[in-house]
């Protein structure tokens, strides 16, 4: 069978978005220009500017990697691209995947910055499971992760951070932010970019790429990544809608995009209350109450009781507590613990 | 509601010791129980009304006492809580009547039906509006404090044709729908799908339909039988779609919606309540959002949906009833249902073989049920997050409602939704690209189709014959 795009040479392998039978070469190539329309219809980036890639050396962002440093090339993007890692400390996993984010560093050209929860909040992820066990600890490290990474983007003064957000996390985000009843996150986890009118945008060029492609485009490409799920994240509750998902997959294949198609239509009800927009009075970073959750977690670790730290009532706690050092407290919204903690950050790295 | 033993105990107890001018002594008393009270009451200088009063809460207190919440129902607290759900048990009198209460404070408060008379209540058959036509039943005609005035007429869609029943398990449904009605005294019509191929006109966006039936009865208690050559177009027509991701489905409950319509129309009803249950809407939220129908799906699991044209409501008045509150309520009251196997579980051996046997309404359901199983919230969450939706509807002109589901006519955000945006690569890496999303698209009539419908059309076993075998106004809607 001839490939279904050049129409020359032989079909080596079937689409997994669309079922058609296509060339190795064609292959690469629609699913790279593919990204550039991605990036190029969504104006993600302007000439000159110095963007990082958040780095785990997984399969999601050594793809991103690879193809934003080809397009950087083929359609001269004027780029400067950065390698970001976060090291949250754990044994095995981490020391493992930054191993992986190592050889990309060689392999691109690129200048790596590693950022570790040790050296940021004087805690390694070993430690907290540690004191927290294995329920909580991915609360934890959210959180910290979401921080981290902002941290580590100031350090290397970018303009902005792509992540290796692909379609399948983006509507498995959508169908838990359904579940959980999360109205807020719903209404803004499937947009491309997200923090335009904070200090550090992020966005997600392969918003729209399936997975099964991504570790195909891996695969045949022969890159380098790591594929072990973090030791500490059970997440059961993920892991059953990650199964539907495949399962909506099995069904049709484009069940992916049209719950992206979906969550761009559903708008909210314009009576829901939006949480607003702080900066931490402690260390300045993004919150949406007085104090970020980053500080409020960070302090119950330190005060030696991580668990009530985690509670939705932390943070009025946090502040009755520090009443003398602060001057003018204000009861907090009583929102979720909206941005900060961004569910969706903390799986694909 | 949730409601706990303990703080009961306290408000008894505080109500015993509220001080009142002729009893300041009463904080003294100290009984246990009725008996012991009624002692120690004897010797006192107090009325009879106030005697009474106290017995009774001191039989309340008792009563509250002795109530164990594993054990009793939560309402009554004295009679054994059989039912349990979300946690919460009750007796089989205090489950059947909990269940009319939500149902007519639905009907009130989120429904808005007080006393007009245009109120269609369309029955499947199916265990969810059986429920509600008891229900109805019950909240019109049973003996309670709080009775409700409005007329009802229930309308039956016979679908046997798409389950391909002979005429005798037709006509043996048909009689199960008829004993109902007449048992709970309402007045019915009975409507045959096929019929949908003879509504002359009905335009979501011009807003023409066939002009009503002026004050004629002639629906009352009547069945409108169709053709055999209407019947035959219908089992044309249900070929065409795709066997998977449930387009048979959809294709078939929207033009149950088109007939509804067109009866609601000609004779002059504005209120049409489904029997939608939370699973069912829950399930519905889920599968929509694959389907790509976000843009709709806040108005199909809404309680009222009023995007219709002269006024027109479908309504969900079972939306929060949970699957086990039908089954129970039906068992308690000994409603009997038409049985239907689901459409999606065909035979191709490609259907069978896939999740959900292929159909994504089937799949979600048993996705729902299966986390409600484990998380008791899940349903209730979904429905609170579905209520935070904006609904949609026509203002202006710029927008279109689809004349296929009459939901409203939207376009991929990015071409990369519909597929890849190119057609092909010359060997030098020259691209062929798509323009819009009109080249996957690309039939007259589809322009007229929201997204979720345009999939139906691409997915579809053969395209041109699925829209040329559909009822006629539905294409001139389209302009064909
Ligand atoms: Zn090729
Ligand atoms: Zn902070
Ligand atoms: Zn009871
Ligand atoms: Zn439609």
């Amino acid at each position: 069978m001839k490939c279904k795009l050049c129409d020359e040479r032989k079909a080596a392998i079937k689409r997994p978005k669309n079922g058609h039978a296509v060339c190795k070469e064609c292959f690469f190539y629609v699913f790279e220009e593919e990204v550039h329309h991605t990036i190029v219809s969504n104006n993600l980036f302007k000439p000159g500017e110095k963007v990082a890639i958040g780095a785990s050396g997984g399969k999601d962002s050594t793809v991103l990697a690879h193809v934003l440093t080809t397009l950087n090339k083929r359609y001269d993007y004027g780029l400067d691209l950065f390698l970001l890692s976060v090291d949250e400390g754990i044994t095995g996993y981490r020391d493992d995947s930054l191993k992986t984010v190592e050889l990309n560093k060689e392999y691109y050209q690129l200048p790596l910055l590693v950022i570790s929860y040790e050296e940021i909040y004087g805690w390694t992820m070993d430690e907290i499971v540690k004191l927290v066990g294995l329920n909580n600890n991915c609360t934890f490290c959210g959180v910290f992760r979401r921080q981290a990474l902002d941290r580590g983007a100031y350090k290397l003064g970018v303009d902005k951070i792509t992540t290796g957000h692909n379609a399948d996390d983006i509507a498995e985000t959508v169908l838990m932010n359904i579940l959980r009843g999360d109205f807020f996150r719903l209404s803004k986890c499937h947009k491309i970019i997200t923090g335009e009118d904070d200090t550090m945008p992020r966005c997600k060029p392969l918003k729209y790429c399936y997975e099964k492609e991504i570790v195909m485009y891996a695969h045949l490409k022969k890159l380098d990544y790591f594929s072990t799920e973090c030791s500490y994240a059970p997440q059961a509750y993920r892991g059953y809608v990650r199964e539907l998902l495949k399962n909506m997959e099995k069904i049709r294949p484009s069940s992916i995009v049209d719950i992206i198609h979906s969550a761009e239509k559903m708008e909210l009800d314009s009576d829901v209350k939006i949480p607003p927009k702080l900066s931490c009075t402690k260390c300045g970073f993004i919150s949406s109450n007085k104090v970020c959750k980053a500080c409020v977690l960070l302090d119950g670790l330190n005060k030696g009781r991580p668990k009530i730290a985690i509670g939705k009532k932390a943070i009025i706690a946090y502040e009755e507590d520090n009443k003398n050092q602060d001057e003018e407290v204000k009861e907090p919204e009583e929102t979720k613990e909206a941005e900060e903690t961004s569910g969706e950050i903390s799986k694909s790295f | 509601m949730e409601t706990h033993p303990v703080p009961e105990v306290e408000e008894a107890k505080k109500g015993r010791t509220k001080p009142k001018k002729e009893i300041d002594s009463l904080d003294k008393i100290e009984a246990e129980g009725v008996e012991e009270l009624q002692e120690k009451l004897k010797g006192m200088k107090i009325s009879k009304k106030l005697k009474k009063k106290l017995l009774k809460e001191e039989a309340e207190r008792q009563k509250i006492l002795a109530y164990d919440p594993a054990f009793h129902c939560l309402k009554c607290k004295e009679k054994e809580g059989i039912i349990i759900n979300r946690g919460d048990r009750s007796c089989e009198s205090c489950f059947k009547q909990g269940c009319i209460h939500r149902f007519k404070t639905n009907l009130r408060n989120s429904l808005k039906i007080w006393k007009d008379n245009s109120n269609l209540i369309c029955v499947s058959g199916g265990p969810n509006s059986m429920a509600m036509l008891h229900l109805m039943h019950v909240s019109l005609f049973g003996e309670s404090q709080r009775k409700m005035f409005f007329k009802v007429h229930i309308v039956h869609i016979d679908d046997g044709v798409v389950y391909g029943w002979d005429e005798e398990k037709r006509n043996t449904n048909i009689q199960l729908f008829k004993d109902a009605c007449e048992k709970y005294k309402f007045e019915y019509t009975i409507l045959s799908l096929e019929s949908v191929f003879d509504v002359e006109k009905l335009n979501p966006n011009t807003k023409e339909f066939t002009p009503p039936i002026e004050d004629s009865k002639e629906y009352v208690n009547h069945h409108y039988q169709s053709t055999e050559e209407n019947a035959e177009k219908l089992r044309e027509l249900l070929k065409y779609p795709s066997e998977l991701c449930s387009s048979r489905e959809d294709l078939i409950f929207n033009l149950k919606k088109w007939l509804l319509l067109d009866f609601a129309l000609k004779f002059g009803f504005k209120k049409l309540l489904l029997g939608c249950t939370a699973v069912k809407v829950t399930s519905k939220v889920m599968s929509e959002i694959a389907k790509g129908r976000g843009l709709s799906l806040p108005n199909d699991v809404c309680f009222v949906d009023d995007r219709y044209l002269e006024d027109i409501k479908f309504m969900n008045p079972m939306r929060d009833y949970l699957l086990n509150e039908i089954q129970q309520y039906n068992k308690f009251n000994e409603v009997s249902v038409i049985e239907r196997t689901s459409i999606s579980l065909n035979n191709s051996k490609k259907a069978k073989k896939l999740p959900g046997f292929g159909s994504m309404n089937l799949l979600c359901e048993e996705f729902i049920n299966e986390l409600q199983v484990s998380n008791v919230q899940t349903v209730h969450t979904v429905l609170r997050t579905s209520n935070k939706l904006k609904l949609g509807i026509v203002e202006d002109e710029s927008k279109n409602y689809c004349v296929l589901c009459y939901g409203l006519v939207d376009h991929a955000t990015n071409i990369l939704e519909v597929g890849s945006h190119i057609k092909s690569v010359s060997l030098e890496g020259e691209l062929d690209l798509m323009e819009s999303e009109n080249d996957t698209w690309n039939t007259e009539f589809e322009q007229h189709l929201c997204f979720g419908c345009k999939r139906i059309m691409e997915n579809a076993v053969d395209k041109e014959r699925l829209i040329d075998s559909l009822p006629t106004f539905i294409k001139e809607n389209a302009g064909l």
